[in-house]
């Protein structure tokens, strides 16, 4: 019996992994901990984030550390201001092991911050102006100062959960007594300023504009009211963005394909719809996914080890599902104190998904249009 | 998900108006609480904090929560609440919940436990507002904690697994991260387990015995054990005194003094007790009454208008959680809705 069960689970493995292979949408994962490493240290973490299978990574750029002083012009990757060493490496890194990086920055240095701290609302030229120096330094024709050039990064999302007060503040502001939406305007303000410029310095660039974060609704109540990816796609929509393709983040209360709270993996034709409206059949991405293993105050639902592994099969199956979702970043690489939502536990032990999740990748092809 | 409805019902409201007049006297308004989940709480500092942990059934599946809130008591009064804690699982039933108020600025030490993996111990809150996780592993080996409460800066936890109970300690100001276990004697379970400043106290699953002693980083302390004549099912310890439910040809209630061990009994009934615990008084309810006592035998200071959920005490004021239903009109079709009316019920005598 015991060897029937052990053989049905490995037909369901591998009836995963070709369903991900005949409708293309690429499990990814993400290691939060990489911006904060480098020389050594930062090789051996890219070398276990290569023995995990992934072929694609999302890289958080933080501009406050990239920018620590006011660029005189911030356009130009090369202005003094700017410290991209640790991005080079990463970018370099990750290419030698064939994995295809994707961008995603935030954290307003305090220079650009209203209120000195790393989540207020940026100021648009400022920020957009940043877009632009990523686009050009990692263009693919950009030297990188050892005779060669830097590689081509052609993924930007622009911000990550803008529609939340922990990245974006304030997302709602007074006004006659009551709470207004701010957020998504001054969000969609930022990708139409950021995508031309982008564009400009790297015109094979793809920006990657929502990047919503799972929690919200669509009535402010106070400053830091988190507002509904749906809300926050409706304005974006008002204010005619301009997107390459559309990203947000699901972490579901119960499993892949059972959860229909919004936003949920069942939700996405709806969100489909609203994307049509920005960009007829613009690709979704969802660039952050999981399920935490222990429960946190930044993510209060938590699910067993076991069930973390059977979900992200189901996870990879949900994707598939849609033709229009092409990657699915599994969120973390590692438990931190803040997040528990990763293949390894914080002592680096691994849990029985890091093992599911090579399984899942293994023999996935990554389609042309993802290729380093 | 929809946030919970927060509504002010009335104490007393359509037949039950005769109950009630015997019941409230002084009694607050009500405050209810959605279902009829399981309920643990507490009083102290000025605030009443509770629990509740249900299980939460959606269209296509069920998950479990636990909901932790607090109100200011003003008076007999309830005021300005609000669910700082929130914990959602499909890991598996939580099995309950122990929450401890910490005596200032509202805060609480919240344990919710479940049967098939180690449940969250979280306390709360920062200057900001933001509770902090002192433990919560996902190791299926990992001991299950059974209650926690707040003793001097540091949160204590006891909790159980197969490799024997710990007594666990973390500061949760200065470095929730770095917590500590230390090994204590027996086999505590859920309810069986109790901790508040300066005393840990707990019982043996199936066990007739209480145990009490002195926590610190290092363990229990002059540790001490008391019989208490029959089977202990819940334990509630505060400085000074412990409380335990014990089924022994009915039920008793017991008030184990800490420091010469005298047990005595303050109660007996033929229903399961609800206790509480807090300054120099144990509060119960049984069946519909609520009773209070001050070391001697418990005196009935209300009624409640449906069956006791739980009940809390600051050592003065009783708080009674009382299981309602009424009919009510959702989605065009009768329907009887099931909520928890949270009042507190008068003095302690």
């Amino acid at each position: 019996m015991r060897i029937i069960r052990v053989i049905a689970a490995a037909l369901a493995i591998g009836a995963g992994a070709l369903a991900a292979q005949a409708n293309g949408a690429i499990l990814a994962l993400q290691d939060d901990q990489l911006q904060n490493l480098s020389g050594a240290p930062l090789d051996q973490r890219l070398d276990i984030l290569k023995a995990s299978g992934t072929k694609v990574t999302r890289l958080d750029v933080i501009w406050r550390w990239v920018a620590p002083t006011r660029p005189a012009d911030a356009t130009n990757p090369d202005d003094p201001a700017y410290d991209w060493s640790r991005y080079d490496q990463m970018v370099t890194g990750l290419i030698a092991r064939d994995i295809t990086p994707m961008f995603t920055y935030y954290w307003t240095p305090e220079w650009a911050s209203r209120t000195g701290k790393p989540n207020a609302a940026p100021r648009v030229a400022d920020a957009a102006s940043f877009a632009a120096a990523i686009a050009r330094r990692y263009n693919g024709t950009h030297p990188d100062g050892k005779g060669g050039t830097l590689p081509f990064v052609k993924r930007i999302e622009i911000w990550n959960e803008p529609n939340i007060g922990t990245f974006w503040f304030p997302q709602c502001r007074r006004q006659g007594g009551r709470y207004v939406m701010e957020s998504a305007r001054q969000y969609s303000a930022l990708v139409a300023a950021a995508y031309p410029l982008v564009k400009a310095a790297s015109p094979n660039s793809i920006v990657v504009g929502g990047v919503t974060g799972p929690v919200g609704g669509s009535v402010c109540q106070q400053a830091n009211s988190s507002v509904g990816t749906i809300t926050f796609a409706q304005e974006m929509i008002r204010q005619r963005v301009p997107i390459d393709a559309w990203s947000m983040h699901l972490y579901p209360i119960g499993s892949p394909l059972k959860a229909y709270f919004v936003p949920s993996w069942k939700t996405i034709p709806q969100i489909s719809r609203l994307v049509d409206r920005l960009k007829p059949g613009a690709p979704i991405y969802v660039t952050e996914t999981g399920y935490h293993t222990s429960y946190n105050r930044y993510h209060r639902y938590f699910v067993s080890e076991a069930q973390q592994a059977a979900w992200l099969t189901e996870t990879a199956r949900a994707a598939n599902r849609y033709p229009r979702v092409e990657l699915a970043v599994w969120f973390n690489l590692q438990d931190n104190p803040h997040w528990t939502g990763g293949l390894f536990r914080r002592n680096m032990t691994p849990k029985p998904a890091w093992s599911r999740f090579q399984q899942q990748v293994a023999g996935a092809p990554r389609p042309a249009t993802w290729a380093p | 998900m929809q946030p919970r409805t927060i509504t002010r019902i009335a104490a007393c409201a359509g037949g039950a108006l005769a109950a009630c007049a015997v019941a409230t006297g002084s009694a607050s308004a009500a405050v209810s609480i959605g279902g009829w989940g399981t309920i643990s709480a507490d009083m102290g500092g000025g605030a009443l904090v509770w629990a509740d942990a249900q299980a939460a059934k959606t269209k296509t599946f069920t998950y479990w929560r636990a909901d932790a809130e607090r109100m200011r008591v003003s008076g007999n009064r309830l005021r300005s609440r609000d669910e700082p804690v929130a914990v959602r699982t499909s890991a598996g039933p939580l099995t309950g919940t122990d929450i401890r108020a910490t005596g200032t600025a509202r805060g609480f030490v919240l344990t919710a436990s479940g049967a098939a993996f180690a449940g969250p111990v979280t306390w709360c809150c920062t200057t900001e507002g933001l509770e902090v996780v002192v433990s919560s592993d996902s190791d299926g080996a990992a001991p299950h904690p059974y209650a926690a409460g707040m003793d001097g800066a540091r949160v204590r936890w006891i909790a159980g697994g197969p490799g024997g109970a710990v007594l666990g300690s973390a500061d949760p100001v200065e470095n929730a991260e770095r917590g500590t276990s230390a090994a204590i004697p027996g086999r505590p379970g859920p309810g069986l387990a109790s901790v508040a400043a300066g005393i840990a106290a707990w019982g043996d699953v199936g066990g007739s015995i209480v145990r009490w002693g002195v926590p610190s980083d290092a363990g229990v302390s002059d540790i001490r054990q008391a019989s208490q004549g029959g089977r202990v099912v819940q334990v509630r310890a505060v400085p000074g005194f412990i409380v335990a439910v014990v089924r022994a040809r009915g039920w008793r209630v017991t008030r184990t003094d800490a420091a010469t061990g005298a047990v005595r009994v303050i109660w007996r009934g033929s229903a399961r007790p609800k206790v509480a615990a807090g300054g120099r008084a144990v509060a119960i309810g049984a069946g519909r009454a609520v009773l209070t006592s001050r070391g001697g035998a418990a005196r009935k200071v209300a009624n409640a208008r449906g069956p006791i959920a739980a009940v809390a005490t600051d050592g003065s004021r009783v708080a009674v959680f009382e299981r309602v239903s009424r009919k009510a009109k959702v989605k065009a079709r009768t329907r009887t809705v099931r909520t928890t009316a949270v009042r507190i019920a008068g003095r302690v005598r």
